[in-house]
């Protein structure tokens, strides 16, 4: 196997194995492997197509039940945000990547979750009156790498939140546990998860060192 | 020698009891069935119903005719016809090239003139029906009697779901469960009797897990609304996943009957509370009330997670004062165990007169004491404190108390263990529960077989033949239905389970969605679940994890195992069930609720069963499970006296959230002191608190035993 979707893999199932024991991950998938000509592509489970899962649909309340209706992901933490990720290596270059974080848009009773399912309860949580003491104001977060589109007014490696049009810089592409220490750090504060320089991956790939002057100069740069 | 009566949908009430009355005079002549409003599986888009249907070994099939008004002859040719049609379709009453049977029309009539009868057409009334049965009615060859009554009881379209084209095999374990998913595509006459059986008012169908319930309420609804198209028919239940399965089973049932799929408008299935996407059955009757309906959030803030139901059940019921709403004819509830009694009331409510609730309940669901409540609590008291509900089984009535006695899903084996380990019976420090109505027992489809079922005395019961369908005995073999397996640590007990489950699957010709994992503990179940299933892939088994990693209606999924905490796997059921870490249901504070789980997660099982766990407390269930088998699957035990059942159950009694609290610290303290009187780090010289406390031990325990003398 690609040596590369290798390390992914077992970042992902090292990381969500301590994730599942120290609860912050309720349940996970296990990622698919897929080879297309001379692709190779790490990547969720169950993925169904359709307009809720488009870029469009990035801050709609949809997609992420689409998401979890479709059990198109790859873990599912304990306040029910989401995790989905895919790597596609050619050789030993990376040519794109999606790692997205869809939190839970309400506060959700497990054992509402129990009774009805998950979908159902947020959809119930979502209609009621003084659905406003349900609600959780949190954008999804997506990082983005495609070496191939690379241009002013889109880095090739960027940052999604809050508008589906937004694309900060970040000006590499970043494994699984570099995005996973992301989130973990800055939106989930009280969690402990240790990484080392160790556990981060670097990847090669296409004029990794060309400089384009972006449009948005704000830039952010991960741990 | 004797024959049966069924009372369907009557629809001509005087001719029927005419008839009745007519064969008492042939009681004792012939054995058989007399069917009142037989549906007959619709040929055309018409419904065909005989309005009776007289099965005999002596005389084959005799279908009776009420009405005469128009071409008798006629009418008569029809239904040969239509009756010789669905004949026509089974194979086993193929003799040559005709039908081994003749089906025999007679009109009955009971006023006007009696035509003479002919050699084709026979005619008779209450007087010469008996005359007119053994001259007339001829030709019969008994040996058919067994496949007519096996055709007549198949429900052509319960065909079994899965087609099992993998199974070469004769003997694997694929083999013997499609056998036996073939045979069960068959009623028996007590389900029969439950389906077909229409009261004027109330009826209760009880019986075990596994015995049919949901089938026959199934078919009842069809039948129901066949015969009667203008009736608001409502079905309801509390396992959301059975919204699917009777949606889909009365539709079949439909199908045979009207050839056509039921009137969705005229025939509601709906869950028993309702959400704000579906409406259903507390929420009709809320707004009925004019109350708006309660939500789950706001009722669980209100009246807590366990009470919630109740509680909003409760209100609307206060609320409503007792008046009648008038909105079904007849309200059909499945899983009536888990429903609280102010539901049954709000039903009761929505019914038009004569109040036709029909609730089926699984007796055993909870083995404890606190099964069902009264008639009385459930349907409440008139004015002058009568019961509003009472249920009589007369002879010249349909029923309204009938007992499904057959289980069908698990083998009598796996049955007598869940129930030995399921009561304690077999355990050393005593029962854990036990019913508490006595006649319950033989009711379930146990016979004495020593001793007597009497408080303080000694019994030996063992699941009767009758009570088991004969494929369990004639496929299946009684050491291999249950086994425990005790292991040293987990690691070995998921890799055993995993390689016996690659094993089901690659030699044994089962499915994956054939086998069902259960975590009896909740709490663990999905932490334990992740672990499990490293073991499952590294064998290359797909699994899903019923609750979070699917729809919420969903149980099986073609290609996985299904692996499930006991709370959403009640009411399903798989062929191969492996229970993990089941020492959990050893022992535990709250003892009947983890014994209920045990007995829960082996009756999911339809043909094997396989409890493992690690540690004392397998031990335990094993030494418990040895001594059943080695008493040949029957429960031996001494039946507790008054006190000792007081004694018990307060033993074992529900706590309160803050009783467990308080007893779980207890557990710890208590821990950790015999570790420390174990290290020597104390005892009763340095701690004199310590001898305070054996003296109060000692005196619970006399206290214990001075109330047994009485």
């Amino acid at each position: 196997m690609n040596k590369n979707v290798e390390n992914i893999r077992l970042q992902i199932h090292n990381t969500l194995e301590q994730m599942l024991k120290y609860g912050y991950v309720l349940h996970n998938n296990i990622p698919k492997i897929e080879e297309n000509n001379q692709v190779t592509r790490i990547t969720w489970n169950n993925h169904k197509g359709g307009r809720e899962v488009s870029s469009k649909y990035f801050l709609r309340v949809d997609q992420y039940l689409k998401i979890v209706s479709d059990n198109a992901y790859l873990a599912i933490f304990n306040d029910y945000s989401i995790i989905r990720c895919s790597f596609s290596f050619m050789e030993n270059r990376i040519i794109s990547e999606n790692l997205l974080w869809w939190p839970c848009p309400v506060i959700v009773d497990s054992n509402m979750v129990d009774e009805f399912g998950l979908v159902e309860t947020i959809e119930c949580l979502l209609q009621e009156n003084g659905t406003k003491n349900h609600i959780l104001m949190r954008s999804p977060i997506r990082v983005d790498f495609d070496v191939k589109n690379d241009g002013e007014f889109h880095p090739r490696s960027h940052i999604h939140m809050e508008n589906e049009d937004c694309r900060i810089n970040t000006s590499c592409p970043i494994c699984f546990n570099r995005f996973i220490n992301y989130i973990i750090k800055c939106y989930y504060p009280s969690w402990r998860m240790d990484f080392e320089k160790y556990d981060y991956l670097s990847f090669q790939y296409e004029e990794q060192h060309r400089k384009i002057k972006y449009y948005n100069m704000t830039q952010l740069n991960f741990e | 020698m004797a024959i049966d009566i069924v009372r369907g949908a009557i629809k001509n009430q005087f001719a029927a009891n005419d008839l009745i009355e007519a064969m008492s005079s042939v009681q004792k002549k012939y054995t058989g069935t007399l069917f009142l409003s037989y549906p007959l599986s619709a040929t055309t888009d018409r419904m065909v119903t005989i309005d009776a249907l007289l099965v005999t070994k002596e005389k084959g099939m005799v279908a009776f005719i009420f009405e005469n008004n128009g071409d008798a002859q006629d009418q008569q040719d029809s239904l040969y016809y239509q009756i010789t049609n669905t004949l026509n379709s089974y194979e086993s009453l193929r003799k040559g090239r005709r039908l081994a049977v003749e089906p025999n029309v007679i009109t009955y009539l009971i006023i006007g003139e009696i035509p003479k009868s002919t050699s084709e057409y026979f005619y008779a009334y209450k007087d010469d029906l008996k005359d007119v049965l053994e001259k007339d009615i001829v030709g019969f060859d008994s040996s058919y009697y067994e496949k007519l009554i096996e055709a007549l009881q198949k429900i052509s379209t319960m065909k079994p779901k899965k087609q099992r084209r993998n199974v070469k095999e004769t003997a694997s374990r694929g083999a013997k469960i499609k056998e036996i998913e073939k045979q069960i595509a068959n009623l028996d006459q007590w389900q029969k009797k439950a389906a077909y059986e229409v009261p004027e008012g109330p009826q209760r169908i009880r019986g075990l897990a596994g015995s049919g319930k949901t089938v026959v309420l199934a078919l009842k609804a069809a039948y129901l609304h066949a015969q009667y198209p203008d009736w608001n028919i409502a079905v309801t239940y509390y396992t959301r996943s059975l919204s699917q399965q009777f949606r889909e089973m009365i539709s079949n049932f439909s199908r045979e009957f009207i050839n056509d799929e039921p009137d969705w408008n005229k025939l509601h299935i709906l869950h028993a509370w309702g959400t704000y996407a579906e409406e259903g059955i507390y929420s009709i009757a809320a707004r009925k009330i004019g109350l708006t309906p309660v939500t789950y959030t706001n009722a669980k803030s209100k009246y807590g997670v366990n009470r919630a139901f109740d509680g909003i059940c409760s209100e609307a019921v206060n609320a409503s004062e007792n008046e009648s709403y008038e909105e079904y004819d007849a309200i059909l509830i499945d899983e009536a165990q888990d429903m609280p009694s102010d539901f049954f009331r709000l039903c009761y409510q929505l019914l038009k007169t004569p109040k036709r609730v029909i609730f089926a309940y699984d007796e055993l669901q909870n083995l404890g004491n606190d099964s069902m409540p009264s008639l009385e609590e459930m349907f409440g008291t008139n004015l002058d404190g009568t019961p509003k509900v009472i249920l009589e089984n007369s002879r010249c009535e349909a029923r309204q108390d009938i007992v499904l006695p057959i289980c069908y899903r698990n083998t009598p084996w796996a049955l007598t263990l869940a129930h030995a380990l399921g009561f304690g019976i077999y355990r050393k420090a005593g029962l854990v529960q036990l019913f508490s109505e006595s006649g319950l027992w033989t009711d379930i489809g146990y016979k004495v077989m020593s001793g007597t079922l009497e408080n303080g005395k000694y019994v030996k019961l063992v699941r009767s033949e009758e009570a088991a369908p004969k494929y369990f005995t004639e496929l299946l073999n009684k050491n291999d239905a249950v086994s425990i397996k005790k292991f040293t640590n987990k690691i070995q007990e998921y890799k055993w389970v995993s390689d016996e489950i690659k094993k089901n699957i690659e030699k044994d010709e089962l499915d994956p969605d054939d086998v069902l994992v259960i975590f009896p503990d909740t709490y663990y179940a999905k932490s334990d679940y992740a672990d499990f299933r490293k073991y499952l892939l590294a064998n290359g088994i797909a699994s899903n994890l019923i609750g979070v990693g699917t729809n919420r209606d969903t149980f099986k999924v073609e290609g996985s195992i299904t692996c499930s905490h006991i709370y959403r796997a009640k009411g399903n059921e798989a062929p191969m069930v492996y229970i993990l870490n089941a020492d959990y249901c050893s022992q535990n504070i709250e003892l009947r609720k983890v014994r209920n789980i045990l007995f829960t997660a082996i009756t999911r099982s339809r043909a094997w069963v396989r409890i493992c766990g690690v540690g004392d407390g397998i031990q335990e269930l094993e030494s418990e499970m040895d001594q059943c088998i080695k008493n040949d699957y029957a429960l031996e035990f001494n039946m507790p006296t008054a006190s000792e059942l007081k004694k018990m159950n307060l033993i074992h009694r529900d706590r309160t959230e803050k009783e467990l609290e308080k007893m779980k610290t207890a557990s710890k303290m208590a821990k950790d002191l015999s570790r420390m009187i174990k290290e020597g780090a104390i005892d009763a010289s340095i701690l004199p608190e310590l001898s305070e406390l054996f003296q109060n031990i000692d005196k619970t325990i006399d206290k214990f035993d001075e109330e047994d003398y009485e």
